[in-house]
Formats: C-alpha cells, structure tokens, sequence
C-alpha cells in the first residue's frame, strides 16, 4: 500500500498540516485512503477534478462517483481525483491562509486540472459550485474562461434543467454519463493535442449526442417573461437526447472505490440492481428521468458484490435501486449472495423495499430489521390522493405492516409524507394525522398480549417541490403560508403523545422548488448568493433566506413567477431542448389523470406509452407497447 | 484460536483520524486479508479486538496496541506482512506478537512533545513548565459529564517530566496516568502552561512512545 505523494511543495504541506489542527473533523480532507488512485501527473494526457459540492462524508456515500472514478481512471492517460467543498471552518482557514481548493490525491489546486466536473445532485448545492470554483481562482462565469482550461463541465439528476448554472457551466452532459465521460476526455485530449480554442472544442461538443453546451442556445421571452423561444446556433443539436448506456448489465462497474478512513453518510457499499422505476409515482423525478428499467442480471450483482466486499472489507453491502423490492429475481441474488455473505458477516441491506410487495421468505433473508424501527413512505395521508400520486399503496397495507413490525417488538415507526401535493385538500391533510392515529389505535390493541410499551411514530413531512420531467411539472408549488397553515392543521388534529412531528424549512423547498423550474435568469441570482457568502444551502447550517430574498430582488425577479404558478402546457419550458425520452403528451396525460385521481399501472403489468421506447428502440419488457388509455 | 497481539504506529496524516476510525481502519484491513477471526456473539457481530487506551486525534503514535483472536494459528511475520499490505498509509505494523500481560496492566503512557514558536515564547514555555512541575499541585478546571466546572489537580497524575530546548523546538518528554482509574491528556497540561504565558506561540504535536506498567516496567 502506502502510496506516497509528492510533496515537493513544502509550505502547502506545514500550512495545510496547521490548519488541519484546527478544524473540525480533519480526517475529511487527508485523502490517501486504501485504493485511492495516485498517478503520476507528468504521465497521463488528461486531468480530471470529479468535485461533488458538498462534505466529504456526503460524496464519499454517493454512488455516481464511485462508478465515473473508476471509469476514468481505468484509462492510464486519465488521472480522476476527488474534490469535495470544505466545511465552514476548512473555508475559514483555508482562505485565510491562501490555500487553493486542491484534488484530494495530488493536493494540486483545481487550476491545474484540464476538466472540472461537477455532480448536480440537488440543487440546493449550485452556490457551493460556485464557491468551489472561486477557491481555485477560476472565474466563475463560463464566458469569463477564454482559455481551453480548465473546462468545467457537470452533469447527475439536476442537470435536468441546467437552465439556472448556464453562465456558468461550459457543458451539461445529459442523461447517464458512463460512456459520455469518456467521449468527453477524448475530444478534450484532442483539443489539447492540436492546440484547439475553447471556441473549437465547444462547437464539437454542441454537434455530440448527450452534451448540451448552454452558450450554443438563445432564449429569448415573452412580455410576460415566459420562454419565446430557445434557439440553437449553427449547429447545435436540438433537441438535446439525453444518453442511455448501452447494456446496463454488462455496463462498466467500480470494483475498488478509496474506503474512508473516517466515518461516512453510509458506511457501507453498493451494487446497483435496477435503474429506472415501474411504478411511476407523480411526484419523483427520479422515476421518470431514469427509464427505462433495467435489471442487472443476479450472477452479474452477486460477482460485483464479493469483489467489492472484497476490495473494500465493509461488513455491509446494499442492493441499491429506486425500489428494490421489483427487481424480479430478488430471491434468487439474495440465495446466492448469502452463501458467502453469511460466513464473512456481511449483512445485506436493501434501503428501498416497499412494503407491500415484499415476500415472506425474502423478509427472512435478510433478517437483520434493525432494531431502529421501520419506515413507511405512504406520501399522502387519504387514499385517494394517494391515487392522485399514483402512490400504490393502501392503508390496510400499512396498517398490517406496523402490525407486523410490533408483532416483532418493533416500537418504532417512522411515516413520510409530502404536503402541497396538487390538488390537496385540508381533508387530505388531516388524513396524515388519523392515518397515525389508527397507528395507534392498532398498537394499543396488540400491546398487552405481546407485553409491549410505548409507541414512538415519528411522522416526517415534507413540502412539495414540483421537478421537470414529472407530471407535475406544470404544477403551482404551495406558498409559504400555505405550507405553515397545513403544517399547523395536522399538529391541531395530532391527539396522541405517541406520534411526533418533524419537518424542515419550507423556506428553503421554496428556493429548491424555484431552482428546479427557472431559467437562465436565475444565473443572477445564484451569483448574487454565492457573493454574499451563500454556501450549504441544503444545510440548516448554512440556509439563508433572506440572501435568497435579497437577491431575488436585487436581480429583478420573481420568485413566485416560478413557483406558485399554474404553468400553461403549451408553454415552452427552460428545459424543452432536452429530450429524457418521456413525452410532454404522457407527462399531460398523467397529470389529468392525477387531477381525477386515477391510478396508472406499473409498466410491469401495462406499458403506458412515456415515449422512452423511441429512444432505446425497444420494448421495456419484451411485450409490445399497449394503446393509449 | 490464538490470540496475538499487534503493535503498531499511527503517523503522518492519518493522525487526523479518531480512536473510532481506527478501529474500523482494522476491521476493514482484516476483512481484505480475509483471515478468518474470532467474532463477538449476538445480533450484529464484530470482530474481537481491544485496544489500548484510546490516542487523542491529532496525536501520533509510535506504540499503539490490539488485541485479536485468530480462528486458526498463523505465522506472525505472514500476520504483519499482510496487514501492512492491507492497512491505509500511516497505520503500520512493527510486531505480532503472543501477548504477555494483558492490556489491562497499561498505566502510564509515555509522550514526546514539540513546542513550535518565537525564542521568547519557547524560553518562557520552558520555564513555566518547570515552575509548574515543581509544584505539589498544578490545579486545572475540567468540566464532568453534563457540562459543570470542577478544579481538578494534575500534578498527581504526571509521573516524569523533562523538557530541553533542541534547535527552535523545544522538547518534552512527559509520562502521564492512563489506568483504568484515571488519565490525563498532555493538552490539558500544555494548555495550563499556555494559558500562563502572554504571548502565543506556533502550535505543538504530540507522539505517544510508550506504554508503562504499574511496576514501571515497558509494556508490550
Ligand atoms: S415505455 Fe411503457 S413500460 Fe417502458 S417505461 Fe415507458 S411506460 Fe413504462
């Protein structure tokens, strides 16, 4: 093992060793761990700096950069290192001291690297990019870098609609980026070799499948602010088709991925079952933006999993997908994973099973229910808007499986739910209250026979935030009073001391829901926050309202324009240059269908036509494509 | 089943990593030898280890110790090569050995300490903690479980002290309880001499280099 690192730059080395004295938790920033990749830089083509805007602890538990790292630094011309933000007091001292924001292999400053890839994962995290950029020195907006480095570049689940970081952004890569990455180093590699401009290498991208170069577009508006029109310049694709890899089965996977020295968000590893979700519920983004469903066959997961257990030594492996519990040979993996699982102590753990689907036999097999509780994420409190949210999941379903969990002495249960949801009524609201209550009910009448004591549900809400790419996404969001006046409703209807209520800021699902649907102009506003110092803002340590509010002014917009209001469904939408695959017309469709709270069936028993099979030029599941209900 | 023990450093950077860490460090690191070991009972098995008295983070250590039950016997040197194949930079193993006391009989644990600053800094440091040593008592405030003040003498709880001034550093050795019945941290004795000094000086490291036995005895 013992890699070492070259520390020719002695004061970097005393000033950083100073500085990690004083911080909090400075295992976070010490990198070197078991299977990092260390090359040496005069010997690769091309530097990579993967940064995930936010602690180290958070991206060391994300799966997207497990998978991209080992994927570049298979290739022995590319050099991938991880950077993460630092925390306040890392920033602090850091700035304090003149120290540059540095991979956490090399310690070199981000400056150095030719690509500077961001995860969008939320975009609470987009002020932190920016933030990241600056402590290298790199200027933050797109057109302010004339020279071919560093290209910074980003891609994951928000990029959904890059629209708010297109000033500063040179190129989006849409959909999954396992192929697209690599195309990607090799056109910068060639720009590098032939001493191309960023002009030249920007023209080349915008002409590629899956890349969207925001400065290739004009948008313009209308009167009343809404989008005219967006234009491509000469050239450039449109719509933009996001890329889905090739065989999901036989896709590139990480094997060895650097194994924490200090303690992680989850610490444990992972083998991803299923991409894509059949249940399509309303309000997920990720159930859409995904499709189509995949599965991994169970000889393939069951291989990944020992040599990643293998690799890392972690005692605990999850099977990782949007619902666990619809990958069809779930039995099967599971029998054939326990024959060494079992012997090395490696618990299995499958964070996202539905409880309405899962067998007996598999609930045996994995056994290890911890202790602290279950959870439930019924999202609505009536049945009926549960049908509006196409969550299929009923109540006598989650009353027989609290029943179930205090049959195992099992006090504790933990409810989700999502308030705001379209077309809620206060009598849906209320509902989450008396579905709790009948919670209670149940316990009370199987505590004596089974000597139980005292029943904790914690009931843990959430306000909504209407995503592109849903059936939502012409939805109003709720106010904030709207929001605080439900939140009171079911407190007023919440009789037992057994149920507890948790729910964070609406404030800030207000910004996240104003991010997730803005355009362009909201770049402003993003600058005006990191420059007064807007930084985690998806942390309660770091949310501030009133930057947001300040700003929103300060750069002449209104925040409601973008979330409390109805939006027209011809209206063009900042992100309708992308094409996810799944239609307006469905995404129509599925709203008015949630507007008379009718239920949609999962694509496992009735394929509902999204229009994902236009891209894949296949069927989801080998059957042919049913009408249009 | 043998159990062995196993002596290792803890330097460099990994020094910023807690008590906790390391011992999932080694959990792992076995894991990856796949050396099959003894496990603790019930719901949620662990391996079988015991430390010695836990390193303060950002210390570091020349004598670090733990304690493990193998299932079958294997050659110690084949132990040592295999773990330092396994273990993160900085974690290194000297020695596997079959152990002689039992962790228990740790009761001292002897430090080096290197006080960074001006000339006029380290003078007065050095003559404070020479002042303050050859005192009966050197009274500190600690606070208890839930936060509330309480004097505390630490002067009982240092057993040997020697410091010297080598180039620009000045040098410490210092031996402090670590039982079972009571400990000190050297912070606790560098901060009260700090706190008597008017001016600041340039930061210090610490490394444990030794265990000690109630007898006076080395450790191992
Ligand atoms: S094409 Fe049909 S089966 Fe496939 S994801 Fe879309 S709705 Fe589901």
């Amino acid at each position: 093992m013992n890699k070492t690192i070259d520390t020719s730059d002695i004061s970097f080395d005393k000033r950083f060793e100073r500085i990690l004295k004083n911080v909090q938790k400075p295992g976070r920033y010490i990198g070197k761990e078991v299977n990092s990749v260390v090359k040496s830089k005069e010997k690769v083509d091309l530097r990579f700096a993967f940064c995930f805007p936010d602690v180290y602890e958070v991206g060391m538990s994300h799966l997207g950069i497990k998978i991209l790292y080992s994927i570049l630094n298979k290739r022995d011309n590319i050099w991938c290192e991880r950077v993460f933000m630092p925390w306040f007091d890392m920033l602090k001292e850091m700035k304090e001291n003149k120290l540059p924001l540095f991979g956490i292999e090399s310690r070199d400053p981000l400056n150095v690297f030719d690509i500077i890839g961001f995860t969008m994962q939320y975009e609470m995290s987009y002020t932190n990019i920016l933030h990241m950029l600056d402590l290298s020195r790199i200027p933050i907006r797109s057109a302010r870098r004339r020279g071919l480095f560093p290209l910074i570049v980003a891609g994951g689940p928000a990029a959904c609609n890059p629209e708010p970081m297109a000033e500063f952004i040179d190129i989006f890569l849409i959909g999954e980026g396992e192929e697209s990455i690599l195309e990607l180093c090799d056109l910068v590699m060639e720009a590098k070799k032939e001493n191309k401009s960023k002009a030249w290498l920007l023209n080349r991208a915008a002409k590629s499948e899956g890349f969207y170069v925001p400065s290739k577009y004009v948008v313009e508006y209308t009167d009343r602010g809404t989008l005219k029109e967006i234009r491509p310049k000469r050239g450039a694709k449109f719509p933009v088709r996001k890329r889905i890899i090739e065989n999901f089965n036989s896709s590139e996977y990480f094997m060895s991925f650097p194994v924490p020295n200090i303690e992680t968000i989850h610490d444990r590893t992972t083998v991803e079952v299923l991409r894509g979700c059949i249940r399509g519920c309303r309000f997920c983004q990720a159930g859409f933006i995904y499709r189509p469903f995949r599965a991994k066959e169970p000889v393939t997961l069951n291989a990944q999993a020992r040599e990643i257990c293998d690799s890392s030594g972690y005692d605990e492996i999850s099977l990782l997908s949007l619902s666990t519990s619809d990958y069809p040979k779930l039995d099967e993996l599971l029998d054939d994973m326990l024959k060494w699982t079992e012997e090395r102590k490696i618990n299995i753990s499958l964070p996202s099973l539905r409880i309405d689907s899962v067998s007996e036999s598999i609930l045996k097999k994995i056994a290890k229910v911890k202790k602290s509780g279950v959870t439930f994420a019924p999202e609505a409190g009536s049945q009926s808007l549960r049908d509006s949210i196409n969550k299929n999941l009923d109540e006598e379903t989650i009353i027989k499986g609290c029943r179930t969990a205090f049959l195992q002495h099992q006090e504790r249960v933990k409810l989700y739910f999502i308030i705001g949801l379209p077309g809620e009524t206060d009598e849906d609201v209320v509902a989450i209250a008396e579905l709790a209550e009948k919670i209670v009910e149940e316990f009370h009448k199987t505590k004596k026979d089974h000597g139980l004591k005292r029943l904790f549900i914690t009931l843990s809400v959430a306000f909504f935030i209407p995503k592109p790419f849903t059936p939502f996404q012409f939805a109003a969001q709720n106010t904030k009073e709207e929001f605080e006046r439900k939140i009171k409703l079911i407190k007023s209807n919440i009789k037992s001391r057994n149920i507890t209520l948790d729910y964070h800021s609406s404030e800030m699902s207000l910004i996240e829901g104003v991010l997730a649907r803005g355009d362009r102009r909201l770049s402003r506003v993003i600058e005006s926050v990191f420059k007064k110092g807007g930084m985690f803002e998806s942390w309660d340590e770091g949310f501030s309202y009133s930057n947001w509010t300040d700003s929103f002014i300060k750069s002449g917009i209104e925040p409601e324009f973008y979330s409390h209001r109805e939006r027209d469904v011809d209206e063009i939408n900042p992100w309708d240059m992308l094409d996810l695959g799944i239609t307006k017309e469905f995404l129509l469709r599925e709203y008015k269908k949630s507007k008379r709270r009718v239920v949609t069936p999962d694509c496992m028993s009735k394929c509902s036509s999204c229009g994902i099979t236009e891209m894949t030029e296949r069927s989801c599941f080998g059957k042919t494509t049913n009408s249009i209900q | 089943m043998e159990k062995l023990r196993i002596q290792f450093n803890k330097t460099g950077d990994i020094r910023f990593i807690s008590h906790l860490d390391v011992m999932r460090c080694f959990s792992r690191a076995f894991a990856r030898t796949s050396i099959p070991l003894r496990y603790t009972e019930g719901f949620n098995p662990k391996i079988k280890m015991r430390f010695s008295p836990p390193l303060s983070l950002g210390y570091e250590s020349w004598c670090e110790v733990l304690d493990v039950e193998f299932v079958d016997k294997y050659d110690t040197s084949y132990l040592e090569y295999e773990l330092n194949e396994k273990l993160p930079a900085g974690l290194r193993v000297n020695d596997v050995s079959k152990p002689e006391f039992g962790i228990d009989s740790i009761y001292y644990s002897r430090y080096l300490l290197k006080v960074y600053g001006s000339d006029d800094f380290l003078d007065r440091f050095l003559h404070k903690s020479k002042e303050l040593l050859s005192q009966n008592s050197i009274m500190v405030t600690k606070s208890d479980r839930r936060g509330r003040p309480f004097d505390s003498d630490i002067r009982k709880l240092i057993s040997s002290f020697n410091i010297f001034r080598h180039n620009d550093v000045l040098v410490s050795d210092i031996t402090v309880e670590t039982s079972n019945f009571a400990s000190l941290n050297p912070k606790v004795f560098v901060e009260k001499v700090l706190s008597e000094i008017p001016i600041q000086g340039e930061g210090w490291d610490a490394v444990r280099t030794q265990f000690i036995k109630a007898d006076f005895d080395i450790f191992r």
